[in-house]
């Protein structure tokens, strides 16, 4: 398997930040009340790993050894100011909404635990790699998290879309039932969807692993079959 | 004696509180507590199915006692379909996550009640009014199946009125509250009577109510200010009103989600009775009982190892 594709599925599956390493769960679970919400935090964690991967990556021999977790966090905050300003000038009422936890995304273990652990030992084009697909990892489990919350917490889907794409995204949104569950939007019904959804991909992982093996059960290679071949 | 015969006495001892609820409240308790039998039953069938394990008779009765013991804290007139929700949450987050019987960390009642109660805070505070005005057998079924809005029926606990009686003192609201409190007492007496009984069957030991109540009416005791208009409540009131009873005889003397040494009984019962009494004098909801068991059954582990820890440091000196 290349190097681009075990980045790819470290990021999206394997190693997922939200649901492997369980990094960055302070705005998993504080900001994944709805849909957009969460899409714009992910999007927006998306974009910081990927510049602070490729600063860190491009500045890892000026980087002094002793003190590079405090040059990290400046290089991170840099990009999560960059992006505050940028969300303030755009998308002002998401801001409104949301604003606090873009602030946080300095503190969001994901992005140092990337620098420190991938960028700064790494090319520059690997490092943005990295940073993409672990920040897209990072971005569908908030997504769906956040999807889930909203059907079932409030009976809809896509709610306020009109705050991220214009006035166009009210056509958006979908009344899915009208007995919202107000736990779901509360912070057990964040801990309990995150559970549900580890569980899931466990699950999922269990049940491609035993059909692997089933396989080479009823199919052995030739090779396994015959090792004195 | 074996688990499974401690839950069929248990639930044998409910059965005067029960009677009494049934003939305060009337039919709707005796509907919530057969469609939550009914839920726990399917639920734990589905259960041994999907996870491919035998179904043995002390989980099933477990199950079984978890859901009257929500049932019987649930208003009459709730919904069925909250009912079967309440279940579902108190069995699949409270137990089956945990892997079953003896597992959980969590009171599996009590995590339905909390679950319950933060996803519709207004129709589980709605019980029947002080009035005296009953729906008929027929416009209950309605009210239960969601064809009919409860309204007109409803009133609040006793509870309820002493935390929103706004600056009257303790005699003018007994006047307002007396004939719900009436009411209370006897469910009260029936739960006291079946928690009697258990601890004279030595299913239960005594240290877990005591404690739970000195927890609770201790600080009611210095706080009752006389009945002035700030007053929170006499010990009288707090002892009989609620889910104190239940709470003290049968929810909090489960034995899995309870501390295991004996001076952390005596810890447990009073953080309850305490806890209880902080979330009904000062919390944002009328009855505190359930957080209050929630908070104490996550402390249990620690309380445990505190208590052994000093125990251990203690010999060794």
């Amino acid at each position: 398997m290349s190097n681009a594709r075990t980045l790819a599925l470290d990021g999206v599956w394997r190693n997922n930040p939200a649901l492997v390493q369980l990094l960055g769960l302070c705005p998993l679970l504080a900001v994944s009340q709805t849909l957009v919400t969460s899409l714009t935090l992910g999007l927006i964690t998306l974009a910081v790993l990927v510049g602070a991967n490729t600063l860190i990556s491009l500045l890892k021999r000026t980087l002094v050894d002793t003190v590079r977790l405090p040059l990290q966090i400046l290089v991170i905050a840099t990009m999560v100011s960059a992006a505050d300003l940028l969300m303030q000038t755009y998308f002002f009422e998401l801001y409104q909404r949301i604003g606090l936890f873009i602030a946080l995304i300095v503190t969001n273990c994901t992005i140092l635990g990337r620098a420190e652990l991938f960028a700064r030992r790494n090319p520059i084009m690997a490092s943005m790699a990295d940073g993409f697909w672990m920040g897209l990892g990072f971005l569908w489990a908030i997504t769906l998290l956040g999807g889930v919350r909203e059907v079932i917490g409030r009976g809809t889907l896509f709610d306020g879309m009109a705050q991220l794409l214009g006035p166009s995204g009210d056509a958006w949104r979908i009344e899915v039932h009208q007995s919202p569950i107000l736990i779901m939007m509360l912070a057990p019904g964040a801990f309990l969807a995150l559970g549900c959804l580890i569980a899931l991909k466990n699950c999922l992982d269990g049940y491609y692993e035993s059909r692997k093996t089933n396989r080479l059960l009823e199919h052995p290679t030739p090779r396994e079959s015959n090792p004195n071949h | 004696m074996n688990s499974n015969q401690i839950m069929t006495r248990t639930g044998m001892a409910l059965i005067p509180g029960f009677l009494a609820s049934v003939w305060v409240f009337g039919l709707g308790i005796l509907l919530n507590v057969a469609a939550a039998l009914l839920a726990a039953l399917v639920l734990e069938m589905a259960y041994h199915q999907v996870r491919r394990r035998p179904q043995t008779q002390a989980s099933l009765s477990s199950g079984l006692l978890a859901a009257v013991l929500l049932a019987l804290c649930l208003p009459p007139m709730l919904p069925f379909g909250l009912v079967v929700f309440g279940v579902a949450f108190a069995l699949i987050f409270g137990k089956f996550v945990y892997g079953g019987l003896g597992q959980n960390l969590f009171n599996p009642a009590m995590v339905g009640y909390g679950g319950l109660i933060l996803s519709s805070p207004l129709l589980m505070t709605q019980w029947l009014p002080e009035s005296g005005v009953t729906p008929s057998t027929l416009d209950l079924f309605r009210i239960k199946i969601g064809l009919q809005s409860l309204d007109g029926y409803t009133g609040a606990t006793a509870l309820d009125l002493l935390r929103n009686r706004q600056g009257m003192t303790l005699s003018e609201y007994w006047q307002l509250a007396e004939p719900v409190f009436n009411d209370q007492i006897l469910i009260s007496l029936g739960y006291l009577l079946g928690g009697i009984y258990l601890i004279q069957a030595r299913i239960i030991s005594f240290k877990l109510p005591l404690a739970m109540l000195i927890g609770l009416l201790v600080p009611s005791l210095f706080l009752y200010d006389a009945g002035s208009s700030s007053s929170l409540g006499s010990p009288w009131l707090h002892g009989l009103a609620g889910a104190t009873m239940i709470g003290a005889f049968f929810i909090i003397t489960d034995p899995v989600s309870s501390p295991n040494t004996t001076q952390g009984l005596w810890i447990y019962g009073l953080l309850v009775g305490g806890l209880t009494f902080l979330i009904r004098g000062f919390g944002a909801y009328p009855d505190g009982l359930a957080f209050a068991v929630l908070l104490s059954n996550a402390a249990a582990p620690l309380i445990d190892r505190v208590v052994q820890l000093r125990s251990e440091r203690a010999q060794n000196r």
